[in-house]
């Protein structure tokens, strides 16, 4: 059983506050990180401060690293056998999906058990522990992929048929592909859609397009980082990672030009674009879709 | 990362179904038809493992119902990086997403293709039970010879229970 906690971070933090509420001493000099058997650390993007407490720290113990927007990306890792786990989540639980107390408690109580961290490196998330700690190898391709099927879903009338023009058939194409027309003809599809999803009057759908078009629908795949605004410069760096050393440069081209597009917060209003790029998607995820 | 259902399918499916009951019930119907003899195991089945159909048949349909939620991609809407769509978005994405999976795994067919196929191994498992029950006793392999193709049927259910289960994806579906 793991006993020595404490968390790292600035006394008024709001990690700082979470911890106390849960009975985690807050210390705020790295070297009385050293001995703890779990520490849970916000030390932002310094990362020598992050190496010192890394190198500090005995084989076996546990490092957690937080943000007060979650850090979704990383990967968890052992390090000189230091097990070093990246919260997916916000530490603070005032922000919106924020790990409460509770789920601090939780999180904390499945740590002691031996094993538990070294198993979510492996990628065997406790079911429990998913939310805070589970990855997907894909999660962007997986994210891009639903994105642009509803956005796509949101260009067409109640009889499928595209309501803009549709060069070279592409957002018929992807469409088919998604399946939309059956959805669109099934029992489930009045009960389960957003009624302006089906809509007969095409101007129903306006609040829906002008959604999927706006750069926010599309922000939620970047990296928020601390400081800096929503919408930073890593997706296609993810989107290349989780593709694989295999992507050829022609099975990609749209998906590289979405993307710009999203990092670049433009409005997307191309949706012949966002046809070719899913169907690139399609491709790959249906070659090596993983859970 | 497995989610739990898959999990859960495994140790009904591969685990217990598969690796434990179909190949204690093969070897029980090869020593009814006298192909082998091993009276270590020639009861066993029938007294141990046997009666725990019932309880693990509802183990499969829980699974089945739980199959739409726990393997729709819209638990992709729980996590990093889908967690952060707006509410606006989470209005209708959702739901839509959902559809278009149920849609093109034709979910609704599997779901039902599986609860037949355990309702009919129900039913054989019923056959079975009604005839231990008129067995005369003691129950041995030769009052139980009599009954060995209800224990066959009651086999052949069973794979095509298991079959029905493995046919579901085992990981979450986007495309």
């Amino acid at each position: 059983m793991k006993s020595k906690i404490v968390a790292f971070d600035h006394a008024d933090s709001a990690l700082a506050k979470v911890m106390k509420l849960c009975g985690i001493p807050d210390v705020a000099d790295l070297h009385k990180v050293e001995g703890a058997e779990i520490a849970i650390c916000h030390i932002g993007d310094n990362e020598d401060a992050w190496k010192t407490i890394i190198s500090k720290s005995k084989a076996g113990s546990i490092r957690i690293r937080t943000s007060s927007v979650g850090r979704s990306g990383f990967a968890h890792e052992i390090r000189d056998g230091v097990i070093i786990l990246e919260l997916q989540l916000p530490h603070d639980p005032e922000k919106d999906g924020g790990v409460t107390k509770d789920q601090w408690n939780q999180i904390l109580d499945a740590l002691k058990t031996e094993g538990t961290a070294a198993q979510i490196v492996q990628g065997d998330v406790p079911v429990s522990l998913v939310k805070f700690f589970g990855r997907s190898d894909i999660q962007f391709l997986l994210g891009l992929s639903i994105l642009c099927q509803g956005y796509l879903a949101v260009q067409v009338g109640p009889d499928g048929a595209p309501e803009l023009l549709d060069p070279g058939n592409k957002i018929v194409g992807a469409l088919k592909l998604m399946g939309w027309n059956k959805v669109l003809s099934s029992e489930e599809s009045m009960r389960i859609l957003d009624p302006r999803l089906t809509a007969k009057d095409r101007a129903d759908r306006v609040s829906l397009r002008n959604d999927a078009a706006d750069p926010s629908f599309w922000d939620v795949l970047t990296e928020p980082q601390e400081g800096k605004a929503v919408g930073t410069v890593s997706l296609l760096k993810n989107v290349w990672r989780e593709w694989g050393p295999a992507r050829k440069l022609e099975d990609s081209i749209f998906v590289e030009k979405l993307v710009n597009k999203i990092e670049t917060r433009e409005d997307q209003t191309d949706a012949t674009l966002v046809a070719e790029a899913y169907l690139e998607l399609d491709k790959r995820l249906g070659r090596t879709n993983a859970s | 990362m497995l989610p739990d259902w898959q999990h859960r399918r495994n140790g009904f499916n591969h685990d217990w179904l598969k690796n434990r009951f179909l190949t204690a019930m093969s070897s029980f119907v090869n020593i009814l038809d006298d192909l082998v003899e091993d009276p270590e195991t020639e009861l066993r089945f029938v007294r141990d493992l046997l009666p725990q159909w019932p309880g693990r048949a509802a183990e499969a349909a829980g699974l089945i119902a739980a199959f739409k939620t726990e393997m729709s991609p819209t638990i992709l809407f729980r996590q990093p990086p889908l967690y952060r769509c707006g509410p606006a978005t989470m209005e209708w994405l959702p739901g839509l997403v959902h559809l278009l999976w149920c849609q093109r795994l034709s979910v609704n067919r599997m779901c039902t293709d599986a609860c037949r196929a355990i309702a009919v191994a129900n039913d054989s498992y019923e056959h079975i039970a009604k005839a231990l029950v008129e067995c005369a006793s003691p129950v041995s392999v030769e009052t139980l010879r009599p009954y060995r193709d209800l224990f066959s049927e009651f086999r052949a259910a069973c794979e095509e229970v298991s079959l029905s289960i493995s046919s579901f994806p085992n990981r979450i579906e986007v495309v």
